[in-house]
């Protein structure tokens, strides 16, 4: 026991049960959130041969992260595809703790993989099952062997793992299409270890060859409709400079003021200023596009950069507010505090970003309740995906229709997509855009409301009204 | 170290220029934008102590603008010359030191003690070693007075002040005498260095042979940069100074307990002179413990606002500007508690109540805060020129904070209720629990307020994470800050050695009761009660033994008896450090020790520590350096016999030793590429190794020669070496217990 406890190897395991309990113990926190039932649908689709509708216009490749979740769901259902992302978020925090502790030491790949589980975003995107923890783990992943080609310096084995992480920099390339953002970052960052050519020939033609193969050979490559829609995603979410930026860093801040004591690491500074700058560059796609849109799930991708250069910073801090001290209790007693602060930090966020998305269970109970196999339900959010995934079981022949084409009429004045049983209206969240307000002549004659939700959200109170034909 | 116009130096300078620009943006930003209406008094406090804080760095980068480096001139010849030494009640053994390194000043002089506490003993000791002793009737104007009463009775032209506790080098007047060829010249200052390294205000690493001292930075920078405006000032000691200078201004000022500073001013303002020699001509004892770094800060505190309330050097006629603006940095530093209060305060008001004292701290605000703090950061520790060690500086900060807001209750106290205290030296300065009172209440204030805000956090009573994060970090600094201070001051309240045991490598001859042999080993520290002796072959505890230690020029003779042992075994060999303490050691005999010790061992020890680091600018700036290749040393502290040309042979140590090579110090002197041939002690074994002269070094010291010799080992026997060298390992691990 006493080995177990002094041996730091033991301690990363300790982390990982850890990260373990956070996710695992509260994996049904919310009903599925619309991007999960999304990316399970569409791996559903697309491995049942059937038309993929989302598919084309999905900011992610149908071939990693929908199929992969998709089976997962046809094994264990929801919390299937969830567990599937707290295993890769594990296997993203082991990926970090080697990276760390290649490039430093056991000390610091320890602090790095627990201040990456101590931040909010990391077990929150764990346990939800969309495409983030899946882009994360291969980014850090790949990063990982990177790092590990570096530091075994010259020879095949090292080309051959740079081979290696370069393939699976690809694959997080073409799981979420934010991700090569980081991508020449890193090639500078390997030319700079490892020289022109190796990086040249074992890198970057490499992911070069593969991108071109994908783009042009595989299916639902990102096309034009991809463009647009990242294009109306930037343009729906667009906020001022201030707010960007306060948004941003609101979740990372803490990381990046701790990487900047990294910064005077008597070793490794320098190490921790190349890591600070690899980490910015989705912070820099936010601040420049000014696009909201999922900013607390992205800066996870900074995290697994900042992470290591923490680890240094919160090293430094404890050397320096013990005052240099050769007391090792003393420098232990401030790491310990100082990770402490973080831990509360991210349990803080975590718990807001629990609460960030309405939990729709009682409007899936409702139509568990009140609906019927074949009916029609308007929607005034992009949202239907939740219901298809929620009752597509029990209701299979039922139809969402958006609201913008709910109400389109033919010549006769009869309505295309026929009249609709039941009307969801969300229009102070997912529904903002085409309020039903709009459409009150169409709804306040034919229906009347039937539900009234109200969520008490992190950030506010919004509803849900349900409308019923008359 | 000299302060070359360089690049480097034209660079700091920049950064400085660059600093002062962007701390004044932000201080325009902050005020402009940033202070919460809502809790006006904590955001003004706030905004107040930062403003403070610039002051305080503005002032200190003009004063050290330029600093200048000095070298000795010709000395005058045929000056009276008077030495004071003004004591209330400090220990006779101490005074005795002093006094004794007083009459081995060579420029001829008089030494004068000028006693407060009316001591008999004092006087005694003022007979016995044919010195002048004065004790005024009247004991007013504290050491001011005294030091007139001195001036009444004297008739040199030239006044040297020491401390009683200050033990001058024998050159102390040379040094600085042919500086009053200016006419004009008022005082020479020299720095005050102290020798007990294990102070309240020193912090050592002994594996980098770095010292820092807390006036480091003043008498290295601060003085040296005072110099360049004309504005070094009198620090009570260690001076010479012109008669007639003082006599222009009425003697030693008398209106503040720091007399040193008015009466700089006063010689300012008139037109006089000063000079900053920036060698160590003294050595003296640092305040040990807490306690009389709490009495000398509160002494130097009350001095500082008497004479900015009293005799402000901002109004005073006669002054330069630049004067002005150098007493001015060092007249506020008492408000400095007033500054450090509030930023040991803001943290906990913070996590406690969520109130900040500005608008918002978010990354609007980080991005001022971020790039002005670490520029600040850069910009001081280039003009402080290596000296200055920030985070050591806040440490002490942290000690002084209570004591400088005690010193304004004082201040403002009725004068007959005030008394006045010297910086007790010495063994019985212990450090009363109440004097950490103020930094265990930030340490368990801060601990608290962290707790409850994190709490509050977990459990979503508040919102304010990112503030709580950055609050939590603060007062955690904070924190450690204090606990820096409690625990050296604690670990000081419980060393009880009666002086400070000065490093050394003597040979000493030693014979353990009932036997006849005389066996050879090294003391490693010596004071003049003691040493500490490492030797090969153990030495029983409970006998006594007859010690013959081999100084440069002469041996002294004395019985000891052991007070603790340690040892290791090297193989066959067993290796022994003893502590012995004296018994029969006769006046005479100790005071050859202090004279030994005071003038040639601290100065030989402090030498090995360097008290300054290599900043950016100069890493930045300096050449590559070139280093040559070199084994690994062992600490050794071995004996060795020399043989000498005309037979018979001498004692040594070796210092260090690697396969390549050895340090060994002895008081011969040698010719580069010679060949030697050294017989190492070990016990009563002895094993030969031989060498060749590489290099010599001398301490060019008449009353106590000694030559460091680096020898190459090359051609020697690698199985000789070896096995010393496993000794000396050894050796150097006992030497760390």
């Amino acid at each position: 026991m006493k080995d177990i406890l002094t041996s730091k190897k033991n301690y990363i395991w300790l982390i990982l049960l850890y990260g373990l309990f956070i996710t695992a113990v509260n994996i049904d926190f919310t009903a599925v959130f619309v991007d999960e039932a999304f990316h399970i649908n569409m791996g559903h689709q697309f491995l049942s041969g059937d038309l993929c509708p989302g598919c084309p216009f999905a900011t992610g490749s149908v071939l990693i992260h929908p199929v992969i979740v998709s089976l997962a769901d046809s094994i264990g259902g929801l919390r299937g595809a969830r567990g599937l992302n707290i295993l890769l978020g594990l296997a993203l925090v082991m990926c970090i703790y080697v990276t760390a502790k290649k490039m430093f030491d056991e000390k610091t790949g320890l602090i790095a993989a627990a201040l990456f589980l101590f931040s909010g975003q990391t077990p929150y995107l764990m346990k939800l099952a969309t495409y983030d923890m899946t882009a994360a783990f291969l980014l850090g992943c790949g990063f990982m062997l990177v790092i590990i080609s570096i530091e075994s310096g010259p020879g095949r084995k090292s080309c051959l793992i740079l081979l290696a992480g370069s393939v699976i920099l690809f694959l997080a390339s073409i799981t979420k299409y934010l991700i090569p953002v980081f991508i020449p970052p890193i090639l500078i960052y390997t030319w700079y270890r490892k020289g022109f050519v190796s990086t040249l020939v074992w890198s970057a033609i490499p992911i070069l060859a593969l991108a071109a193969l994908f783009y042009f050979f595989a299916p639902y490559a990102p096309h034009a409709e991809v463009m647009g829609q990242i294009r109306d995603v930037q343009v729906e979410s667009h906020i001022s400079f201030t707010r960007i930026a306060d948004w941003t860093f609101r979740w990372i801040s803490l990381a990046y003021l701790l990487s900047v004591f990294g910064f005077f690491h008597e070793k490794h500074g320098k190490s921790a200023v190349i890591l600070f700058l690899l980490s910015l560059p989705i912070v820099l796609v936010h601040l420049l596009t000014r696009a909201e849109q999922s900013v607390n799930k992205n800066v996870l991708y900074s995290l697994i950069f900042l992470a290591p250069a923490a680890a240094l910073g919160v090293d430094r801090i404890g050397s320096l507010f013990s005052m240099r001290s050769p007391s090792r209790a003393l420098r232990h007693f401030f790491t310990a505090a100082v990770l402490i602060v973080f831990w509360t930090y991210g349990i803080y966020n975590l718990r807001w970003l629990e609460k960030q998305y309405p939990d729709v269970r009682p409007m899936i109970d409702f139509f568990d309740r009140e609906g019927f196999d074949g009916m029609k339900v308007i929607m005034n959010g992009w949202d239907s995906d939740i219901y298809i995934y929620s009752l597509g079981s029990k209701y299979p022949n039922a139809k969402y229709i958006h609201i913008t084409e709910a109400f389109k009429t033919d010549d006769d004045g009869n309505y295309i997509n026929g009249s609709a049983d039941f009307i969801v209206c969300e229009d102070n969240y997912y529904g903002k855009m085409n309020p039903c307000s709009e459409y009150s002549e169409f709804i306040d004659d034919d229906y009347k409301m039937m539900e009234h939700f109200l969520f008490e959200l992190s950030w506010g109170r919004t509803d849900t009204r349900i409308f019923g034909r008359r | 170290m000299k302060f070359e116009d360089s690049k480097a130096e034209r660079f700091r300078r920049l950064t400085a220029v660059f600093s002062v620009l962007v701390t004044l943006y932000y201080l325009y930003w902050r005020g402009t934008e940033t202070l919460n209406p809502n809790a006006i008094v904590l955001a003004w406090a706030l905004y107040g102590a930062e403003i403070f804080a610039a002051l305080v760095t503005f002032l200190f980068y003009f004063t050290v603008w330029k600093p200048v480096s000095r070298s000795s001139k010709e000395p005058l010849i045929g000056k009276t010359v008077d030495i004071f030494i003004p004591t209330l009640d400090e220990e006779l053994n101490i005074l005795r030191k002093t006094l004794l390194a007083c009459n081995n000043i060579k420029y001829p002089h008089r030494t004068v003690v000028l006693d407060d506490g009316d001591r008999p003993g004092v006087r005694s000791l003022c007979e016995e070693l044919k010195i002048t002793y004065l004790a005024r009737p009247e004991h007013d104007n504290a050491k001011a007075g005294n030091l007139n009463y001195g001036l009444e009775h004297s008739e040199a032209e030239f006044i040297g002040i020491f401390d009683a506790d200050h033990v001058p080098l024998p050159h102390f007047i040379d040094a600085l005498i042919g500086y009053f060829e200016d006419e004009k010249l008022a005082f020479a200052q020299a720095p005050q260095e102290f020798y007990n390294i294990d102070s309240f205000q020193h912090r050592v690493d002994h594996k980098k042979k770095y010292v820092w001292a807390e006036q480091n930075l003043f008498y290295s920078i601060i003085q040296p940069g005072r110099d360049h405006w004309n504005a070094a000032y009198f620090v009570g000691s260690c001076a010479l100074m012109r008669r007639k200078a003082l006599d222009n201004i009425g003697g030693f000022g008398v209106k503040s307990v720091t007399e040193d500073m008015l009466t700089s001013v006063k010689l300012h303002a008139k037109g006089w002179n000063s000079v900053y020699h920036n060698e160590h001509l003294a050595y003296g004892i640092a305040a040990e413990t807490l306690l009389p770094f709490h009495i000398q800060r509160v002494r130097w505190g009350l001095g500082g606002w008497q004479v900015f309330f009293k005799s402000n050097p901002l109004f005073i006629r006669g002054l330069s500007f630049s004067q002005r603006i150098c007493y001015l940095a060092s007249l506020i530093y008492p408000f400095e508690g007033f500054q450090k209060l509030v930023f040991y305060a803001i943290p906990p008001i913070t996590l406690f109540t969520g109130i900040l004292p500005m608008r918002a701290m978010d990354i609007n605000y980080l991005l001022h805060f971020v790039p002005y703090y670490a520029l600040s950061l850069f910009a001081f520790n280039e003009m402080g020129r290596g000296f200055g060690g920030v985070l050591m500086l806040e440490e002490f900060s942290m000690g002084k904070f209570a004591t400088y807001i005690k010193t304004l209750g004082v201040f403002l106290m009725p004068k007959r209720f005030r008394r006045f205290k010297v910086t007790p030296k010495g063994v019985s300065s212990l450090a009363p629990y109440r004097l950490i009172a103020p930094q265990v209440t930030v340490i368990i204030v801060s601990l608290i307020a962290i707790v409850w805000a994190l709490v509050q956090l977990v459990f979503q009573l508040r919102s304010d994470e990112f503030i709580i994060a950055v609050n939590s970090l603060w007062a955690l600094y904070n924190t450690g800050l204090g606990i820096a201070i409690v625990q050296y001051a604690r670990q000081k309240l419980f060393q009880r050695r009666s002086d400070f045991r000065i490093p050394d490598s003597v040979p000493v001859l030693y014979r353990i009761a009932d036997d006849i042999n005389l066996r050879l080993a090294v003391a490693n520290n010596l004071t003049k009660e003691g040493l500490s002796l490492l030797s090969v072959g153990m030495i029983p505890e409970e006998k006594p033994l007859e010690l013959e230690i081999v100084l440069p020029n002469s041996m002294i003779k004395v019985s000891g008896s052991s007070i603790h042992a340690e040892k290791v075994t090297s193989g066959k060999i067993e290796l022994c450090r003893s502590g012995f303490t004296f018994t029969d050691v006769s006046v005479e005999k100790q005071d050859m020790l202090s004279r030994y010790l005071y003038e040639s061992a601290v100065v030989k020890f402090l030498k090995e520590y360097s008290t300054r680091y290599e900043t950016y600018v100069e890493k930045s700036f300096s050449k590559p350096r070139e280093y040559k290749k070199r084994a690994n040393r062992t600490l050794a502290y071995l004996p060795v016999l020399i043989p000498e040309k005309e037979g018979g042979s001498s004692f040594g140590v070796i210092k260090d030793i690697s396969s390549s090579g050895y340090l060994l110090a002895s008081q011969r002197s040698f010719e580069v590429d010679e060949d030697i041939t050294v017989a190492t002690v070990l016990g009563s074994k002895t094993v030969s190794i031989k060498g060749r002269i590489a290099r010599v070094f001398s301490n060019e010291s008449d009353d106590y020669p000694l030559f460091l010799t680096g020898i190459d080992l090359s051609e020697s026997q690698p199985e000789d070496v070896d096995h010393i060298i496993s000794i000396a390992e050894k050796a150097e691990n006992l030497l760390k217990l």
